[in-house]
């Protein structure tokens, strides 16, 4: 009786469990919402100094970057196509290489971040305490978007091993993978917040 | 009904004793560990409150020094704010009611429901863990640049909000989804009870507007741990931002607060009418719209902040918008009304306190939305006490209302309602007694938050002060005739008061499994042909 | 799973791949543009292909187009919402 009952209530409701994720999802963006609403109405009050300040990062690591993420979101897509197929085996080698490339990604932001610490740049640093008011905002800016960024990749790729660990054991199948289409979903929401932290800090100023 | 009369709260099953509670992925067990957990902070609450108002009795220091005050008035914020009123009704009545009246079984993440209470304890540990190290003495709203400058224990004290604002969206996502995805055949959107439909608003503003405050809250935390700059005029930062954050969220955050409240009051005045609930849909929109308007309404906080003149006309327009939808709900509760069957019973007077106190709040809330009066009347008790008539004499006596109303189907026993009607007579005696004085004290300019005041305001004050004695007192009656029925009381029938809602088919306390089978429901949730 | 309820999904390999060509192409469009003009439409372009390069994302590689109901409004209420909010501020910041 109890199992019935929970099965009815919990564990066919595929649409349900996504649906809560995309809740989930939305409240991600509520949390990237913040610092990008505090960029551009700093941006607005200190054009100049914003403009300087970004000529300061290096476009190239961020349009690697940007490139590696988006080849990861591919291949998650790819790992949910492949277990909806029946394909186990498939879909591991899709979630390593997914996992890989968030790693090479942190990699990339490991190296970039320890260049601007290198030159004092970061808060608490001698030179960010140098810096013109409006490009120490932009900095105090770029290490807090970039870092909380950097802890959702940790998170998604997190989630993504749990995924695949329930893949091998064959909890996520063809029949049920509301798991690691999920873990998928949030790996492809970490990846549109880079979209547009990339342009942000990168490009327009 | 039920063969034993204990229902979900008899044990039996494993794990067994404290375990079974907190551990429990029930909707039932996990309200009333909520309950009980909430109405404990509400406690604590209500003590440093008591003890601020103690304190202004005369002049100087009198029971406790300038700094104690400034961490009394910040904890007694953050606790009443964060640990009670804004999750009180959805977590405990939401959690344990919108599955029953919507005849699911359980919410749609049992088990995210049971996080979302570990959350909730986690943040008032640290909340409480403040307490003894070093309270934070910035007020609740935390503002900017003070709050990164003081040597007390901002960061922790905010990251508690942080952890609790994740306990309060993580309830949020679970009742969309659940209104969603659980409701029972034939439960149309338009045959949910009004209560669900308010915390079905209200959970979306928890879902979209609480991050936007967490976001803001680690920035407090970067701020004061490495000197990001962002709020921080020295380095071209900007604390206005900050309060523009805060409020994105705390603003909402009012109506994250009252909106379970008059989810509340809709059930009780048809019931207590005996009468169909007028202007359903209208009710039913109001709520939805009041969870947009109310999201557009932030910058009246900020009128005298700094902020664009620009900005201020905005705001004060959205603000007196946002007085339609609640004006259309006390429309149609008093509609209701008129011509109704009335039974003058606990929960219904509860209501009727709550209309009454609702209406001074928002009545004063649209003094204080006109733009040149705000300025006179900005950081006076005039506001204190506006915000006390919607906090407490609104959602807070909404939720009285609803322990009135619910705790005999909780818990399967009866209140003495004689007592209980004089309890409710003497709070809201006291209530009045200890805030009206504040509104008449802020006009003449009383500033809030001071440690002491000039002799001119002594009698007022006086007044103010006795009333909080006359309000504790009504609540300790309250509580302990509460307690003593919830534990001793005679048995509740299954439908005491002859609701409609599906809670009062099942009996008083439900069973384990709410519905032992899927039930389809043919009629409206205010359709009382049939009953009593 | 239900094919009722999540089983509407039938993109193939192929058009993820292509997909993410799109992808990638715009984001090289987006650098470029932002090197060679100067102006609003060093500031405009790359945040229109952005918002290009997200709708793909959420469309296709988060299948929003084969969804049915709240979830394909969820992200679009919270933008609403959010960018609503940040016209108000806006309208403070810029005012001043």
């Amino acid at each position: 009786m109890n199992e019935t009952v929970e099965k009815i209530t919990y564990h066919r409701d595929y649409a349900g469990a996504k649906l809560g994720m995309w809740l989930f999802l939305l409240t991600e963006l509520g949390l990237f919402f913040g610092p990008l609403l505090l960029y551009v109405m700093h941006a607005i009050r200190h054009p100049e100094a914003f403009h300087a300040a970004a000529m300061g990062l290096d476009k190239n690591i961020g349009l690697i970057n940007t490139l590696i993420l988006l080849t990861s979101s591919l291949t998650a897509a790819l790992s949910v196509a492949s277990i909806r197929r029946g394909k186990g085996e498939l879909t591991l080698i899709f979630i390593f290489v997914t996992v890989a490339l968030g790693g090479i990604f942190l990699v990339n932001k490991y190296f970039e971040w320890m260049g601007k610490i290198a030159h004092g740049i970061y808060p608490g640093g001698e030179a960010f305490a140098a810096l013109p008011p409006g490009e120490a905002v932009f900095y105090g800016l770029y290490f807090f978007a970039t870092g909380l960024h950097g802890l959702h990749v940790i998170a998604g790729m997190l989630a993504l091993a749990i995924a695949a660990a329930f893949t091998a054991t064959g909890t996520v199948n063809k029949r049920d993978f509301v798991k690691l289409e999920n873990a998928a979903l949030y790996w492809h929401l970490v990846d549109v917040i880079w979209i547009f932290l990339f342009p942000f800090f990168y490009l327009i100023s | 009904m039920a063969s034993d009369g204990a229902g979900y709260l008899g044990g039996g099953g494993r794990p067994n004793g404290l375990f079974s509670w907190i551990f429990s992925t029930d909707h039932k067990r996990i309200g009333i560990l909520y309950l009980v957990s909430i109405l404990s902070f509400f406690v604590v609450g209500v003590s440093l409150g008591f003890l601020m108002r103690l304190e202004l009795i005369s002049h100087g220091p009198t029971i406790m020094e300038a700094s104690t005050y400034n961490a009394f008035f910040t904890l007694h914020g953050v606790v009443m704010l964060f640990l009670f009123i804004i999750p009180a009704t959805p977590s405990v009545f939401g959690n344990f009611f919108l599955p029953i009246m919507i005849g699911a079984n359980d919410v749609s993440f049992p088990r995210l429901n049971l996080l979302s209470w570990w959350f909730y304890m986690a943040g008032a540990a640290l909340a409480l863990a403040t307490l003894a190290l070093g309270p934070a003495d910035t007020g609740w709203t935390f503002y900017a640049p003070y709050s990164l400058r003081t040597g007390t224990y901002v960061s922790l004290a905010v990251f508690a909000v942080f952890v609790l604002g994740l306990s309060s969206i993580l309830t949020g996502i679970n009742f969309v989804v659940t209104v969603h995805r659980l409701r029972a055949p034939g439960m149309g959107f338009f045959r949910l009870p009004l209560f669900v439909w308010a915390l079905y608003a209200t959970a979306w503003i928890q879902i979209v507007a609480t991050p936007i405050l967490g976001v803001n809250l680690l920035l407090v935390i970067a701020e004061r741990v490495f000197g990001i700059g962002v709020f921080d005029p020295a380095r071209g930062g900007d604390p206005i931002l900050y309060q523009h954050l805060f409020w994105i969220y705390s603003h909402p955050a009012v109506y994250i607060m009252i909106l379970p409240g008059m989810g509340i009051i809709s059930e009780i005045i048809p019931v207590f009418a005996r009468k169909v609930i007028f202007g359903y849909r209208a009710i039913a929109y109001s709520s939805l719209g009041i969870a947009g308007v109310g999201s557009l309404v932030w910058g009246h906080h900020m009128f005298v902040s700094g902020s664009s003149y620009t900005a201020g006309v905005i705001f004060s327009f959205f603000t007196f918008l946002v007085a339609i939808p609640s004006a259309i709900k006390v429309f149609n509760w008093v509609a209701t009304l008129y011509k109704g069957s009335i039974v003058l019973a606990t929960p219904f007077i509860f209501a009727l306190a709550f209309i009454f106190l609702f209406s001074i709040g928002g009545l004063t809330g649209l003094i204080l939305g006109a733009l040149s009066v705000n300025v006179h009347l900005h950081d006076t008790y005039f506001v204190v006490s506006h915000f006390h008539y919607i906090k407490f004499g609104g959602a807070g006596f909404a939720f009285f209302a609803g322990l009135h109303y619910w705790l005999p189907k909780m818990t399967g026993r009866m209140y003495n309602a004689k007592v209980a009607n004089w309890s409710c007579l003497i709070s809201f005696l006291g209530f009045n007694l200890l805030f009206f004085p504040m509104l008449i004290l802020g006009i003449e300019g009383m500033p809030r938050r001071y440690f002491d005041y000039l002799p001119q305001y002594s009698t007022l004050q006086t007044v103010s002060i006795a009333g909080s004695w006359v309000l504790v007192a009504g609540l300790i009656v309250m509580f302990a005739n509460l307690l003593k029925g919830s534990l001793r009381g005679p048995r509740a029938v299954h439908n005491p008061w002859g609701g409609a809602t599906l809670e009062w088919r099942l009996p008083s306390p439900p069973g384990k499994e709410n519905f032992e089978k899927i039930l389809e429901v043919t009629k409206g949730p205010y359709d009382f042909r049939g009953l009593r | 799973m239900d094919e009722k309820e999540g089983g509407r999904e039938r993109t193939g390999y192929a058009t993820y791949a292509l997909v993410w060509l799109g992808l990638m192409g715009l984001t090289w469009l987006s650098v470029t543009v932002s090197g060679l003009e100067s102006g609003a439409l060093r500031i405009a372009a790359p945040l229109a292909i952005a918002s290009i390069k997200a709708v793909f994302v959420l469309a296709v590689f988060m299948h929003l187009r084969s969804e049915r109901g709240l979830v394909r409004w969820v992200i679009l209420i919270g933008l609403i919402a959010f960018l609503v909010s940040g016209a108000l501020v806006f309208s403070d910041v810029a005012y001043r």
